[in-house]
């Protein structure tokens, strides 16, 4: 039986992941700049909303603002830290992105300071599912990450602005050929990776906490769901993203709490070496 | 006169000795100047994060390898002296050779996995190795767990050196001896080959460059100069814990040879110079000069990729009357690949 528990907040956790690795992979693919400060994003967005929770703002509330204000954090990230940097190559914008994590990372110290804080359940409650004990909470959880997950997957699929995005992360030249603005594509790609960090960080605060040091680890899970998963690949990332949140709750019960994060981040290492095409990404060469 | 300058100017190691000569002078002048005790203190934490930063600039600046994990390699070195010197009883001579040795083995597995991974995909590979140790030093062991290991003896090699001005003596002598070993290296042909490999891998290894042999070399410097300094860290702070050497501290060492210029060497000491200070200089734990400095790198990611040492040079040059290449040094990022390798999917879509 507890098996069944944890297994069951693996999905959970791992579809929380599957928000910030969807957001990372946007990015990659469309820009093809791998963003370190991605799980400060998601550690910003906790904070936000427990303040705004402290505030008495209600739920549904909290939920429409972190995610607003992620779209539009997304449009000012990537206008002011990406855009100026990455005409001088990938790498220098990669490195801009290490000074927005140092930005944001210290950033959010000064103002919520330094100790990771707790976050008031999102919805109280549980349910028996055969003997197994499931938090209402992680109901919630589920349902967001699905709906934000088949939105995503349907507005590249069928949109106007999805395909154009698909199309410029394809071929920047070619699309801008056939009059597709690539910038433009770019910062709603920038955009929408802010946001559902944001959202992320709020699903994830209730479970763990709000704040602290916590946003490299992030990164790292996060780039190791979309890796998994193949990183050019929307399907894959989410399913990658659920393996490991299960692999983590499994795996993380049989052996002592600190070495959970480094066994991940041994296979993180390895899945790059050996299959750094994931499991369901087309084959490629990183080196 | 003005040939010599100009050749000093030109000349990749007349700037870089120029450097080491600047940083030499300046040691002096602040050990000299230094008001008192505390200050001196400071300036030994500059000298040991200048350490690591020198490190991390042959990897990350020379090499053109994208290296966030540097934090682990001083993570070894600390650790070495702290385990050594209180419960194995061997010297600090002795316990920073062990850290060194065993992070020269972890470095050639760094340099190894650089063999097959680049850009992105180095980056995140090197962040989760710092991270693993970090997370390893968590596990409650002999190596103290969460709390760490504290009673670490002072700085000792021929004396023993507690007073800060001593430790701070101590400290620049091996922060100059270790300019000197990255010069003599970087000069000759290993230098050379690096540069090759940075800027063509391919073409490098086509005109004979080991890349193989080269980049297990420099990973293996890097990772030595990178204990050395968590050596020297331990002794002289007399306890060490997981926190000292958590994935933030490899961005902000990062930080340090971005702000300084990559690939420079004198760059490095003085981007430790100015983070160290900076954080010193404001209240509480320095997170509102992480703010400023990470803003800093944002701006110059976009302005002049090769920081500090680039805005010297591009200001030497200007003074001299004349922008001759049309482009100010540092227009094209020093991290950069070739371009066309570079701009056919960022550059020329115009981000």
């Amino acid at each position: 039986m507890q098996y069944i528990s944890l297994t069951i907040s693996g999905i959970t956790l791992g579809s929380i992941y599957a928000l910030v690795a969807l957001g990372f992979n946007l990015v990659f693919r469309t820009v093809d700049v791998l963003d370190f400060a991605q799980g400060d994003k998601v550690v910003l967005g906790g904070l936000v909303a427990l303040t705004l929770v402290n505030d008495h703002v209600p739920l549904a509330l909290t939920f429409v603002i972190v995610m607003a204000g992620g779209l539009l954090a997304g449009v000012l990230y990537q206008m002011l830290v990406v855009r100026p940097s990455l005409r001088r190559g990938p790498d220098v914008a990669i490195v801009a992105t290490v000074g927005a994590l140092l930005v944001m990372s210290s950033g959010h110290v000064l103002i919520w300071g330094a100790t990771a804080q707790p976050f008031p359940a999102i919805i109280g409650g549980s349910v028996r599912i055969g003997g197994a004990e499931v938090d209402a909470q992680d109901f919630v959880v589920w349902g967001v990450v699905a709906v934000v997950v088949t939105a995503v997957t349907l507005f590249l699929s069928r949109s106007r602005y999805g395909k154009a995005m698909l199309a410029s992360a394809a071929d920047p030249m070619a699309a801008g050929a056939v009059g597709i603005d690539v910038r433009q594509m770019r910062v709603i790609a920038a955009s929408v990776a802010f946001s559902l960090a944001g959202l992320a960080g709020m699903l994830i605060a209730p479970i763990t906490l709000a704040g602290g040091t916590v946003g490299p680890t992030l990164t790292l899970k996060a780039f190791t769901a979309a890796i998994l998963g193949g990183l050019t690949s929307t399907g894959g990332v989410v399913v990658g993203a659920l393996l490991l949140g299960i692999f983590e709750m499994l795996v993380g019960a049989q052996v002592p709490f600190a070495y959970r994060d480094p066994l991940i981040f041994a296979i993180l290492i390895v899945v790059l070496l050996v299959r750094p095409s994931g499991l369901f990404g087309v084959r490629e060469r990183l080196a | 006169m003005r040939t010599l300058a100009e050749r000093v100017l030109r000349d990749h190691q007349g700037s870089t000795l120029l450097g080491g000569a600047a940083m030499i002078v300046g040691a002096v002048i602040f050990y000299l100047a230094a008001a008192n005790q505390y200050q001196l203190s400071v300036g030994g934490n500059v000298g040991i994060d200048a350490l690591a930063a020198m490190g991390l600039t042959v990897v990350a600046g020379r090499a053109g390898q994208l290296a966030l994990g540097q934090a682990g390699f001083m993570a070894v070195g600390a650790y070495a002296v702290a385990y050594g010197t209180t419960s194995m009883h061997i010297s600090f001579l002795v316990a920073t050779l062990m850290g060194a040795a065993i992070a020269f083995v972890l470095g050639l597995v760094v340099g190894w996995i650089a063999l097959r991974l680049r850009g992105n995909y180095l980056a995140m590979a090197t962040l989760a190795f710092g991270a693993i140790i970090y997370g390893l030093l968590q596990v409650q062991s002999a190596l103290g767990g969460l709390g760490g290991i504290y009673g670490i003896p002072p700085l000792k090699l021929i004396g023993t050196y507690s007073a800060p001005g001593s430790a701070y003596v101590f400290i620049w002598i091996v922060v100059v001896l270790a300019f000197a070993v990255c010069v003599l290296y970087l000069r000759g042909r290993a230098g050379r080959e690096l540069h090759a490999i940075r800027d063509d891998e391919l073409a490098a290894t086509s005109v004979g460059v080991n890349n193989t042999f080269r980049k297990l070399q420099t990973f293996g410097l890097s990772a030595i100069l990178g204990a050395v300094a968590g050596s020297l860290l331990a002794a002289n702070s007399y306890a060490v814990d997981p926190t000292l050497f958590q994935p933030l501290i490899s961005f902000q060492i990062f930080l340090m040879i971005v702000i300084g210029g990559l690939g420079s060497l004198g760059g490095a000491v003085a981007g430790a110079a100015i983070v160290v200070w900076l954080v010193q200089l404001t209240p509480g734990t320095g997170d509102s000069a992480y703010v400023a400095l990470g803003t800093l790198i944002i701006v110059l990611m976009a302005i002049f990729p090769r920081g500090l040492a680039g805005i010297c040079l591009w200001l030497l040059e200007r003074a001299r009357g004349g922008r001759r290449t049309g482009e100010p040094p540092g227009a094209r990022g020093e991290l950069a690949p070739a371009p066309d390798v570079a701009g056919a999917r960022g550059a020329e879509a115009g981000g």
